[in-house]
């Protein structure tokens, strides 16, 4: 508070600067505005020694004027004569004792030249002088606090809060018991100091934040119990920052307050920290959030929490709360906005993703008509695909029809691949480029239309088969598959890329055995073949994570030696520094 | 090797190189023959952090090297063996044969520029003071030496104390405070657990080598230090090593602690009653008295953690030195780059009016008032100080994930670390005139 009234006295007078005559003769009485405003010129010009005559000066006329003694405090303390403040300030005290301005000045200066002692001294002549004041108080323990003796400091701000209350200190008390230690305490007083004024809410949060973890159960605990509704939404912000974002939002839904502006506020506030956790479970919270949030709020306001909070349970996963939230939208006239259809298509999306495929492909025939061209086909080869992820080619090759897109010969591609038409698909993929799909899909259709000109096969029905069992999510059928389907492609024609890939699903499963011989048959059958590098490097892989670091260093050793050339050396040199422990593991 | 036979050694190469018969290079007689392994360390290098590493273990390995200073970016030059080529190979590290006939156009070169070929004969045995638990990951020195595959040992407090660092040719000091005041983080970070480890730790040693708390010790430590720099000993030191070293070696006989250190508050009068003459680099220096700030001094140019103090980062550039006139000066900046970008730490740099006069500052923010890089002579021994905490991590805070030098293959920065490593490797050689 006082700082900002010093801040206010310096800007205005900055303003008024340069309207000052600078040629105003020493020794003729000024006024008290004059020479504020002469000293201020001279200490924007850097010239401190003078601004402290002119503050001097006007001194001699209004002894107790706050803005020449603040002033006269920071020219003095620039050219490094502050004790000789001292005169000046006891002559504002006598004159004015009871101004709470003066008195902090004084324990300022006390504090800085004489110590502790001195500090101590004239804290105590404050409180004799003014009892009902609490800034003694306030000052002390700050200043106590300031140079880490949080020791002292709660003593003092225990004695003011003896005579004052709890409440007037709350606010410095709290992080000085945080700074001792004391997490239990200085969540007390931070609860108060919220529940004054519901602006602390971030920095309580940010300090008790910093409680060591064995702390935190008991600290938890007293918010909850003995803190009141100010407490609770203290503990909901730390359990969200904590990783607990369910249980904060339990804690914070029960504890919001019946008066509307105040609970909006509360559950913004909750919605955008639950955003910034990027998990899933912080989307579900943000999802809750925002539902309630519309209870709070009317018209367009209400529409766009509700459109929020589906696209959060989307994102989450929660088909039953995005649902739940599109059923309340109303979809007709202008409300239904681009926005809107922007939510329905994430939720056909997350249906889709999710193996719903036909009620995502439901919901997309009835919002068809109100999608754009490139998300319709964008959302038809995910439907697509979400029907070929489920064996269905047929029902696939139906969705996408005769469409030209990049995305619909790319899920072409991808049903020929899977009937093992490995011709069509090779040029299929090529001709749907790398931007067909989304990265993923895109960085799968690279990484097999490279094992496809390896397999120069024309069909290979087994292996279509087996690529459909791994993308249908049943990997240990499809390494066998794949294992098999290997058997029947010659040793230097492809082999030895089926094996790799049969190991890597491996090694990606955890099934770390299978994978270490799948890999090794891969290097048996072509020893200096195309896919050997990766062999090899998927062979050191699995070795180091089975902790054989001899044999993996062995294999890259090779790697990198043999194939220097190779785009997987970097990765292997990579991986040989993790072993040898060069840089840390990732 | 003691720091004076050192230099005056070296002086004595610049003129031994210079006269050396451009025809000394072995010459044969049939088809051309690569007699020698460049490792070239200008832009074509591509991992110039593991150049170091393999030159050090060739030195180390018994091979005869040169360092090529201000040749393509300060190049090594290497007997030509199996395991040296394999050991480039595997760590990615590019080599160039080096025929007969161009090394002797190369020496050539060298005896009529600002160059010189220093012989690198003896792998220095590295220290790197630091506590026992600390993760290598929050040390840029560590993290080079790991990195580059040069090994070294770790000496704390008790090896220190009991006399283990004459064993060692190189010191590094990891970013220590030798004030005892676990780099001021202890209010503002009071409850964190690695933090009460770390003061935990600190007391217990303390006690178990006899002193009466961590500040006592670190000032015997410092004193130490300064006695092995006496001695002959090459000191590397970083970020708020630099500034606490000096500040712990000027306050003998001073109370420098917060109260939460040692038990008493720091002596008002402490910056009056520093003694400057005992220390290395700095001189006249202000404490910072506020056991809050995590800032020590006003040696410090950037004062990071000062909330009005704190200075922007900008950019630092090599001096360029006579390499036949000033070899230790010119080994210590070779580097791929003259600028590079600064970056922050507890003691980001060191104020230009803080330097004794017969300090060299090897790098500088042109037009700043403070300088990075800076080295000097003490008794028979050399230091050199670096400023800042990682080169590439400008903005490091606690608890930042580390940083993987394998994504920062070519680092400028960490350059001037392995450069300190490898320059005591320089071979001593007799003065003729």
């Amino acid at each position: 508070m006082r700082a900002r009234r010093v801040v206010t006295v310096l800007c205005l007078g900055l303003l008024l600067g340069p309207a000052v005559s600078l040629s105003q003769e020493p020794g003729r009485p000024v006024t008290a505005e004059g020479a504020r405003q002469q000293g201020l010129t001279f200490e924007r010009q850097g010239r401190f020694g003078e601004a402290a005559a002119a503050y001097r000066h006007g001194l001699a006329t209004a002894p107790a004027d706050v803005a020449l003694l603040v002033g006269l405090e920071r020219s003095l303390a620039r050219v490094g004569q502050i004790e000789s403040m001292w005169p000046f300030v006891r002559r504002a005290v006598e004159t004015d004792p009871s101004n709470e301005w003066i008195r902090g000045l004084e324990f300022r200066l006390g504090a800085r030249l004489g110590g502790a002692d001195s500090a101590a001294a004239v804290a105590s002549r404050w409180m004799a002088a003014m009892p009902a004041s609490v800034m003694p108080y306030r000052e002390w323990g700050s200043w106590l606090a300031e140079r880490g003796d949080a020791v002292g400091a709660s003593a003092v701000l225990a004695l003011g809060r003896e005579r004052f209350g709890d409440v007037p200190l709350a606010e410095i008390s709290a992080p000085v018991l945080a700074q001792a230690g004391e997490w239990d305490q200085a969540a007390h007083q931070w609860a108060l100091a919220v529940r004054a004024n519901v602006g602390l809410l971030s920095p309580a949060a940010a300090s008790l934040g910093r409680a060591p973890e064995s702390s935190r159960s008991t600290m938890l605990g007293a918010l909850m119990d003995g803190g009141g509704a100010a407490g609770r939404w203290l503990a909901s912000d730390l359990l969200l920052e904590w990783g607990q974002p369910d249980v904060a939002w339990t804690v914070l839904d029960a504890a919001l307050p019946g008066e509307r502006v105040q609970a909006a506020g509360l559950l913004s506030r909750f919605a955008d920290r639950a955003l910034a956790l990027r998990t899933a479970a912080g989307a579900e919270v943000r999802g809750y959030a925002l539902e309630r949030m519309a209870r709070f709020t009317t018209g367009p306001a209400q529409e766009r929490a509700r459109l929020d909070a589906a696209q959060s349970f989307a994102d989450a996963g929660n088909l039953v709360g995005a649902q739940r939230m599109l059923s309340q939208l109303s979809w007709e006239g202008d409300r239904a906005s681009a926005d809107a259809a922007g939510t329905m298509a994430t939720f056909i999306r997350v249906l889709a993703d999710a193996g719903l495929v036909a009620e995502a492909e439901s919901r997309y025939r009835e919002w068809e008509s109100r999608l754009g061209a490139v998300e319709n086909a964008e959302i038809r080869g995910r439907l697509a695909l979400g029907w070929v992820r489920r064996g269905e080619l047929e029902r696939a090759e139906g969705l996408v029809g005769a469409d030209s897109s990049v995305a619909a010969v790319s899920v072409r591609g991808w049903i020929a691949l899977y009937r093992g038409e490995l011709d069509a698909a090779r040029r299929l993929f090529r001709e749907a480029g790398p931007h067909a799909q989304d990265r993923d899909e895109a960085t799968r259709s690279t990484g097999l239309l490279v094992l496809l000109e390896r397999v120069r096969a024309e069909r290979a029905p087994d292996l279509g088969s087996a690529l459909l069992h791994v993308t249908r999510g049943d990997t240990a059928r499809g390494i066998a598959a794949l294992q098999a389907a290997a058997a029947q492609v010659p040793a230097r024609a492809g082999r030895a890329d089926v094996l790799t890939l049969a190991g890597e699903l491996a090694a990606r499963s955890g099934a770390l055995e299978t994978a270490a011989s799948v890999f090794g048959s891969a290097l048996v059958a072509d020893p200096d073949g195309p896919a050997a590098p990766a062999a090899e490097l998927g062979l050191a892989s699995v070795h180091a994570r089975t902790g054989r670091n001899a044999e993996a260093l062995g294999h890259l050793e090779h790697l990198i030696l043999t194939y220097p050339e190779s785009a997987l050396v970097p990765q292997a040199r990579r991986l040989l520094d993790e072993i040898r422990g060069a840089v840390p593991k990732t | 090797m003691k720091r004076r036979d050192f230099v005056v050694a070296l002086g004595a190469g610049a003129l031994s190189t210079a006269s050396r018969p451009l025809a000394a290079a072995p010459r044969s007689s049939g088809a051309v023959q690569a007699t020698q392994l460049l490792i070239p360390m200008d832009d074509r290098q591509t991992n110039h952090l593991k150049a170091y590493g393999v030159t050090f273990r060739s030195i180390k390995r018994g091979g005869r090297a040169e360092w090529l200073l201000n040749y393509r970016g300060g190049s090594f030059l290497l007997k030509d063996d199996r395991t040296a080529r394999r050991e480039a190979a595997l760590e990615g590290v590019l080599v160039e044969d080096l025929p007969a006939a161009r090394e002797a156009d190369l020496r050539g070169r060298i005896a009529a520029s600002n160059m010189d070929a220093i012989p690198l004969e003896k792998a220095p045995r590295v220290a790197v003071y630091a506590p026992p638990a600390a993760a290598p990951w929050d040390d840029a020195v560590t993290m080079a030496l790991e990195y580059a595959g040069i090994a070294y040992d770790k000496v704390w407090d008790p090896e220190v104390i009991g006399g283990a660092l004459p064993d060692y040719e190189w010191l590094h000091l990891h970013h220590e405070d030798f004030t005892g005041q676990y780099s001021k983080f202890f209010l503002t970070s009071g409850g964190a657990p690695w933090l009460r480890d770390m003061a935990r730790l600190h007391v217990e040693t303390a006690r178990a080598l006899g002193y009466s708390d961590p500040a006592a010790l670190k000032k015997a430590v410092a004193r130490r230090i300064r006695g092995y720099v006496n001695e002959g000993g090459f000191l590397f030191a970083m970020c708020t090593a630099t500034e606490t070293l000096e500040i712990a070696l000027a306050a003998e006989d001073v109370d420098v602690a917060a109260e939460y250190s040692d038990g008493s508050p720091m002596d008002p009068d402490a910056s009056a009653r520093l003694r400057w003459e005992r220390t290395l680099a700095f001189r006249g220096a202000t404490l910072e008295q506020s056991p809050q700030i995590a800032s020590f001094s006003d040696i410090d140019g950037h004062q990071v953690n000062h909330p009005t103090r704190r200075q922007p980062l900008g950019a630092f550039r090599l001096f360029n030195f006579s390499a036949k006139i000033d070899p230790v000066h010119t080994m210590l900046v070779q580097c791929h780059r003259d600028v590079i970008a600064d970056f922050y730490g507890l003691t980001t740099s060191f104020s230009r009016e803080r330097l004794k006069p017969s300090v060299t500052v090897l790098a500088e923010e042109p037009g700043a008032p403070w300088v990075k890089y800076i080295h000097g002579d003490f008794g028979q021994g050399t230091w050199t100080f670096l400023g800042g905490h990682d080169p590439e991590d400008p903005q490091h805070q606690i608890g930042d994930p580390p940083t993987d030098l394998s994504l920062h293959t070519r680092s400028p920065g960490y350059r001037l670390i392995l450069n300190n490593v490898l320059f005591p490797a320089a071979k001593k050689r007799e003065l003729k005139t």
